[in-house]
């Protein structure tokens, strides 16, 4: 779904499953899906400290599940990248049944209203870097985050038409770095 | 708040699932072996199906108490099946808020004319199809992700690719026909014509398709995704093996990793015995789980 956000941007995109796959990207999207699943495959293909690396160097956006693999969450099924210093709850809404769409402000971004899909989404219970800027909350609690070139969602910015959030993050890529998927 | 409402959100999880390995499971700790080994969602249930097969009887949705203590076990999604046409059952699951509700050919059907009209329900469904108008049908009714029905508690590929095939086979002759054709197709496939109609031009369905029924092996399953299905339900093929653990394990890495034939020799090397199936013939057609849904 972010690849269908990206071909409308006219980015070129391409799955990485494989270190080597890194090596042609200008910036990296870690999407929803089950961070425990996540994980189990980063550690088990050898992708932890490239990605750690790339994150270092390189524009990467975490929506959802991502967002949790860029915490510095540690449990026996989930280890995070350790990029973004916040505590973060998985399903802390509930389940599937509890899951909503509801309207966020993005006052630097376009001073507008953004429908945000929320699916069994993670919480920010707390954030503990000063350099971490809440870009969105909403009833008070931070759902859209930024460490300089690192972006959070706990929402799916891909499951609706608006790109607002996809052009915000492909701003951040340097632009004498070549686009190529 | 009607389902209406929350087919985005609903349709949204099923995207979420996709690349991913849905697990049977019968107790809290098949679950967690599952979670332990990568499953994106498990499938509770009392019996698995090679099991309902051998059994016979009636075969109902599972007892709360059960769902519920996997539920508390796990933090990956968690579904649960009802019998086809019965919407209590459905709204017993919907109650203690199971993330799916399977309509599922593998417990006996409530109903032999109606399914469930899932449209009334704010969980997701996922239902069975072995060709473009039952799970357009399905997806009419309010489905919010498709599986193909393959022949569950098999072991046997051979029904799951038939069906994979066949959907796929009826979207590509969808998509050649002009439009004053559709109609006469619709009402040919007995499927609704706004999706007849949205197919032909989308050339996909509405809702993310994956595959089920005789999946035993890593190489099953990453079969069953290079002939484009976005996820596999594993049913029998995990629990009924020799090494339950290191099968889940090697499944999940086949379904990830699809495509990469080097991946796919080592992650099937080594893994003990897989289930034994059974061969099509051996199944009288009366006894085929995938003959229930209409």
């Amino acid at each position: 779904m972010h690849g269908e956000a990206l071909k409308m941007l006219n980015i070129d995109h391409c799955y990485v499953k494989y270190p080597k796959d890194l090596y042609s990207c200008s910036a990296l999207i870690i999407p929803g899906g089950e961070s425990s699943s996540f994980s189990k495959l980063i550690s088990k293909n050898n992708l932890l400290d490239c990605l750690k690396d790339f994150a270092e160097k390189k524009p990467v956006f975490g929506t959802c599940a991502g967002l949790i693999i860029l915490s510095k969450i540690n449990t026996p099924l989930v280890k995070g990248l350790g990029i973004l210093d916040i505590d973060i709850e998985r399903n802390g809404w509930g389940t599937q049944i509890n899951s909503f769409k509801h309207n966020i402000f993005l006052p630097d971004q376009c001073n507008s209203k953004f429908n945000a899909v929320f699916i069994r989404a993670p919480r920010i219970t707390n954030i503990n870097d000063n350099n971490i800027k809440i870009l969105s909350s909403l009833n008070g609690e931070p759902v859209l985050i930024q460490k300089k070139k690192c972006l959070g969602a706990t929402f799916h910015p891909e499951l609706t038409s608006n790109l607002t959030i996809h052009k915000y993050f492909i701003e951040m890529i340097d632009e004498k770095i070549i686009r190529k998927s | 708040m009607s389902k209406k409402n929350n087919m985005d959100i609903n349709i949204g999880l099923a995207e979420m699932l996709k690349g991913g390995v849905i697990m049977d499971v019968t107790n809290s700790d098949q679950a967690k072996v599952a979670e332990e080994s990568g499953a994106v969602a498990v499938m509770a249930l009392e019996r698995i199906p090679s099991d309902i097969r051998r059994d016979g009887g009636i075969s109902r949705m599972s007892d709360p108490e059960m769902i519920i203590d996997i539920q508390n076990s796990v933090s990956i999604p968690v579904m649960a099946k009802c019998r086809i046409g019965h919407f209590v059952e459905a709204q017993i699951l919907e109650s203690i808020k199971v993330d799916f509700i399977d309509e599922s050919e593998v417990l006996t059907p409530a109903d032999e004319h109606n399914h469930i009209y899932k449209e009334s329900f704010k969980v997701p469904f996922v239902c069975g199809a072995r060709n473009l108008g039952e799970a357009l049908r399905r997806i009419g009714e309010g489905a919010s992700l498709i599986r193909t029905k393959g022949e569950a508690g098999s072991g046997n590929i051979i029904e799951a690719v038939r069906h994979m095939r066949t959907i796929i086979n009826d979207i590509n002759l969808l998509s050649n026909l002009d439009d004053h054709q559709l109609m006469a197709e619709s009402k040919n496939m007995g499927a609704p014509f706004d999706l007849v109609k949205l197919v032909s031009t989308t050339k996909k369905l509405p809702v993310p398709n994956f595959s089920a029924g005789g999946i035993a092996t890593p190489a099953d399953a990453a079969l069953m995704m290079q002939l484009g299905a976005e996820s596999v339900f594993v049913g029998s093929g995990i629990f009924k093996s020799e090494d339950p653990i290191n099968r889940a394990k090697a499944v999940v890495e086949a379904t990830t990793y699809f495509n990469d034939p080097d991946k796919l020799a080592n992650v099937s090397t080594g893994i003990k015995d897989a289930m034994s199936g059974i061969d099509m013939s051996e199944i009288p057609k009366e006894k085929m789980l995938q003959n229930r849904g209409w």
